[in-house]
Parts: structure tokens; sequence; C-alpha cells
């Protein structure tokens, strides 16, 4: 240890902060985590689930000789994007990787070290959504664009036209997704300790949507998401009939849904206390 | 945009820190109790036995926790105030974790970019800071290799690099070898010789009572008392304190420390008990820390004896307060 070295403060090296470039720091540190290997592992798995099922089941196709398209139709599709993608993997993704942000460096207790850093607490968790949301949109926006595109080589019918736009309209819901479950469980992260029962909950309320009142399935996710999916997917046989809403309406409700979300996240977020337990 | 020091030139003679009938409960549970003070330049140390509360004012101060009553000041702004306090605020706390797969270089110029430096002057302030602490030659390793003391640098080298006007080290000589305490000590005494101020805590008065101008004791969350070190010293000096010192050959140092007198005369030991098992270690009884201190430092020097690690065995201040005090507690 050099004691006896200059003092720290030297005249002729003063750098410069910038605030601007600290927030963009930790937004890159943020995002980087979240996609860090040790965790992102499971996360990338799930995403490219879809399109690896799609793949064996038109390689199993052709295996036994049966042509892949009769199988892999637009309608099998649309019922794959509803429950595997919508329902589970951006489901469960996004709890995963937003409960994560905050409860994470909870459980790791390495929160601190963001709290004495000179940037406000209400940017660090701006900032640790906006990874989280980057995150997400490349994770399980890419796993959507690579299971359509599966389908399509599997169908041996390239995008093209009306196609493009329809493929367009499942990244773009895969997306609205990803905002609205990942803003709810970043305030379940950052709002509950116990975040898993709520989740839980919270799936189930997903699940049973089309068993509540019109007024009730409007208190959910999964309903403008419907209103929003590019395919057609089939009634339940009992239940209620979704009211309908349009487009941008859905649209505006999921962004609203989202935006609010996320700001009582990062609300509650920049009140947390350093308190990780046993440690007074 | 350049990030400005939000220090008027008036309020250089203020004190640094300032806490006015301050109080923190944990629901029912008492963290501190109306501590009212003030904290200027030069080391402060912060004593009290295990949970007197002294993690909990330095956290208060810091603003990793919001105080239940009362009013905090630091660097003439409040702790909720990120922007204008950190530039200037340096806190090593008591949580002795870092994130998973950091290395000791990364960790350190990562936290100087969240300050909203360059990365190239990020990389030059992050050397002068691993240099000044002696981990330049260890900062490429991983931080889970990292002994206790590495550990403890590389969280001073943290902070020392962004060179802040304050720092408050929570612990920082727990885990270190007698050399490694010696060093670090020195090391204080420079930040605070560049005109920085200093607040270090720990749960013993000797271990700090060389380097420190003046002292705050803290009791079941209570003030205890506060005042500069020279009025206790004497006083402290008459204290014995026990220590275990693990060491491969604790019959030598015993032999080595009962043998050795201090200036005065008195015996360096005058309670010594060998620990074969669990691992060779020796609990001794000191009326002379700093001269033991000296002596072990001189044996270690010389080759005479080895070791390993050495931790203050009578975490019981009351003994202390009571001979400072003559009473139980504040």
């Amino acid at each position: 240890m050099n004691s006896s070295a200059a003092s720290l403060t030297h005249d002729a090296f003063r750098p410069q902060r910038d605030a601007g470039r600290g927030f963009r720091a930790w937004l890159a540190y943020e995002f980087k985590r979240a996609l860090a290997p040790r965790r992102a592992g499971a996360l990338v798995a799930l995403a490219l689930l879809p399109a690896a099922i799609i793949l064996l089941l038109g390689w199993v196709a052709r295996w036994h000789g049966d042509n892949p398209a009769s199988m892999l139709s637009p309608g099998f599709y649309a019922r794959l994007f509803d429950e595997l993608l919508l329902r589970t993997v951006v489901f469960f993704g996004c709890a995963w990787l937003f409960i994560q942000l905050v409860r994470g460096e909870l459980t790791a207790r390495t929160l601190h070290y963001a709290w004495l850093v000179p940037v406000r607490r209400t940017r660090l968790g701006g900032g640790k959504f906006l990874a989280g949301m980057g995150a997400a949109l490349l994770l399980f926006g890419g796993g959507t664009l690579l299971s359509r595109l599966a389908i399509e080589y599997m169908r041996d019918l390239p995008p093209a036209g009306a196609e493009w736009g329809t493929l367009g309209g499942y990244v773009g819901v895969a997306a609205l997704a990803c905002l609205g479950y990942g803003a709810v469980f970043f305030l379940l992260g950052a709002g509950v300790r116990q975040p898993l029962f709520p989740a839980l909950a919270f799936y189930g309320w997903e699940q049973i949507n089309f068993l509540l009142p019109p007024w009730l399935q409007r208190c959910s996710i999964i309903y403008y998401l419907h209103a929003l999916h590019p395919g057609s997917i089939p009634q339940h046989e009992w239940g209620f009939v979704p009211p309908p809403i349009s487009y941008g309406a859905a649209i505006a409700w999921l962004l609203g849904i989202g935006a609010l979300s996320a700001w009582l996240g990062v609300r509650r977020f920049a009140r947390l206390e350093i308190s990780y337990g046993g440690e007074e | 945009m350049s990030a400005s020091i939000p220090m008027a030139a008036g309020r250089e003679a203020e004190p640094m820190i300032r806490l006015e009938s301050v109080s923190r409960f944990y629901g029912d549970v008492l963290g501190v109790n109306r501590i009212s003070l003030e904290v200027s330049g030069g080391i402060t140390s912060l004593i009290g036995p295990n949970g007197a509360g002294k993690s909990t004012l330095m956290n208060l101060i810091a603003g990793l926790i919001p105080p239940t009553r009362g009013r905090i000041t630091v660097l003439g702004v409040t702790p909720s105030e990120a922007e204008s306090l950190f530039p200037q605020l340096g806190f090593c706390t008591q949580y002795d974790v870092f994130p998973a797969g950091a290395r000791g270089r990364d960790w350190v110029r990562q936290n100087l970019l969240w300050h909203g430096y360059s990365r190239g002057d990020a990389a030059a302030m992050c050397e002068r800071a691993l240099a000044r602490v002696g981990m330049t030659a260890a900062a490429a390793k991983k931080l889970e290799s990292y002994s206790k003391g590495m550990r403890q640098r590389i969280r001073l080298a943290q902070i020392l690099a962004f060179e802040p006007r304050l720092l408050i080290l929570d612990e920082p000589l727990n885990g270190l070898d007698p050399l490694a305490r010696t060093e670090m000590a020195a090391l204080f005494r420079s930040l605070a010789a560049e005109g920085r101020g200093l607040l270090i805590s720990s749960h013993i008065l000797h271990e700090v009572e060389a380097m420190s101008d003046r002292v705050i004791l803290l009791r079941d969350g209570y003030l205890a008392g506060e005042g500069g070190i020279g009025s206790v010293r004497e006083e402290i000096q008459e204290h014995e304190l026990q220590w275990l010192v693990r060491c491969p050959k604790p019959a030598r140092l015993a032999a080595l420390g009962l043998e050795a007198r201090a200036e005065n005369g008195r015996p360096l030991i005058n309670q010594a008990r060998v620990f074969d098992r669990p691992e060779p270690a020796l609990l001794l009884g000191t009326p002379a820390p700093a001269a033991f201190f000296l002596a072990l430092n001189a044996w270690i020097a010389r080759g005479e004896i080895e070791v390993e690690t050495i931790t203050p065995a009578d975490d019981d201040l009351d003994a202390v307060y009571r001979y400072l005090f003559g009473q139980e507690g504040a």
C-alpha cells in the first residue's frame, strides 16, 4: 500500500464528470447484466423454444413423408403464438427477467452500490426498467421473429408481401406483451418481498381471462394482446365473449398499463431501503 | 455537461456531517435514538460494541436508509441529493459482497463510469487508486478469489478512485493482518492530511485510537460520548483487551510476548492461552496494545513468526464504557 503517494487531488489531472454519461454507463451495465450468461442462459433457451418446436415438428413430419405445411398452418402458428409464446415464454421470461432486476440485487446484497452513485434513484430505476425492456425485446421479440421464420422455412414459403406485415404484427404484439408483463413484474420485484405468489396469481388471472365477465376481462394484459393478435385464435366453447375493442384503443391501453406500472415500480424502487436483513 | 460540486466557499468551515436529533427505528426495534452531533475534517472514529448502532448511523449518513425522525446534512446537502452528494462522499459499507463474476479492476472502473467519467479518465483514475491501496497486481483477478483483506482494499480503491472529500468506512480494519492494519492506518492518516474527512467505525477502541483525532462512542443506539482522542487515550491504555491470533506457532508467539517489555517495563502480554484446534491460535491479553502490535510487526518482519489473522476477542466494550464514563451507559 502506497500511503506516501502523491495526493489524489492532482492539479494536472482533474477529469470532468458528465451526469448523462454516468446514466448511459448505468444503462449499459444493467443491459449487460440482464443478459449475462449465468442469468440469461435459461431465458435464451425459453425464447428459442417456439422456433425449436416448430423445426422439430417440421422435421418429424418430413421424416414421416408428410408435408410440414399441412401441420404448420397459419392457424397452428396463431395458437402457438398465443398459448406458448405469449402466455408462457413472454410471461415467464418477463417474470424472471424483471423481478430479478431489483429483487436479484437485494438477494445478492449489491443494491447499495447503486445507491452510492451520483445518479438520482428514479433515474437508476428508470434505467433498470429500460435495460430490462431492451433485453426482453431482444430475447422475446427475437424469439418471435425466429419462430415465424422457422415456420415459413418449414412450409417452404419465404415471406413476401402481406406475410411481412403479419410477421411484423406478431413481433409487435410480442413487444407490447414484453412492455405490459415486464412493467407489472418490475413493479412486483420492487414492491413485494416475495413476488412469486403474486406472480402465480397474476398468471392464473391471465389464464382464466375468458371465464371472466367482459368488464373484468379488461382488467388484464392478455385481453388487449388478443385484440391485437394478427392471426385468428379459436374462441372457447364456454366463457364470455370478449368485448370488442379497436386496435388503437388496445395499443393505448397496453402502453398506459405499461407506463403506469413502470412508473409505480420506479417510485417504489427509489424508496427502497438498504436493509438486506441479518446484518445488524 | 460537467457536474459541479455544490460546495459554496463559505461552507468550508461548516461541519462535514451534521445530525440533528436523528432517530431510526426498525419497527419496534431501536437502531439509533436522538443522535445529535457534528463531524468535521480529520479522522473521527465511531466506536461501539456490536449492535450499538454504528452501521445504522453510517447508513443514515449516506442515505442508504432514511431517518425515522431528525435531520441529516452531509457536505451541505441532504443524503437524498445523490447527484450533489455522491461525487464527494465515498462509503465503504459493512456489506462485503460484490456482483458475481466481477474482477477487481473492472469493478473499480465501473463505479467511475457510473460517476460520469470518460473511459480514458476512468482507466487512469482506477490505476491510481489501485496503486494507492497496493492492489495493482491483483486487480485482474475475480473478486470471489480475494481474501478478506484484499476485498477491503478493493472497496477502498473503489471510493478513493473518485477522490471524495469525505470517506465513511464501516469496520475497514476488520479481517486484516497486523501489517495490513498498519498500512491501512497510514493510508487513512495520509488521506486526512490531504484535507479529507474520514469517519471510521470499529467495535474496538484500541484499534483506531492511534490514528483518530476524535471519537464518537455509541451504545445501544444512543450517543454515549464524544471528544478528542487525547482525553481518553491514557485511560484506554490502562485497559486490557484480549486478542485471538491465528498463527502456525502460537506457543512461539506467546513466548516472545511474555518475554518482551513495553517502554514502561510492563510485559507486552500478561495472559496467554495456546490452542491447537480447530486451528493453531493464541488467545492473549495485552495491557499495552500499541506496543504489542509494534513488536508483533517487528517479529513478522524478521521472520520470527507468521500470523494469519488477528481478531479482537474482547467484543464487550461495556467494560471500557464503565471505565471511561464510570456508568453503565448513557
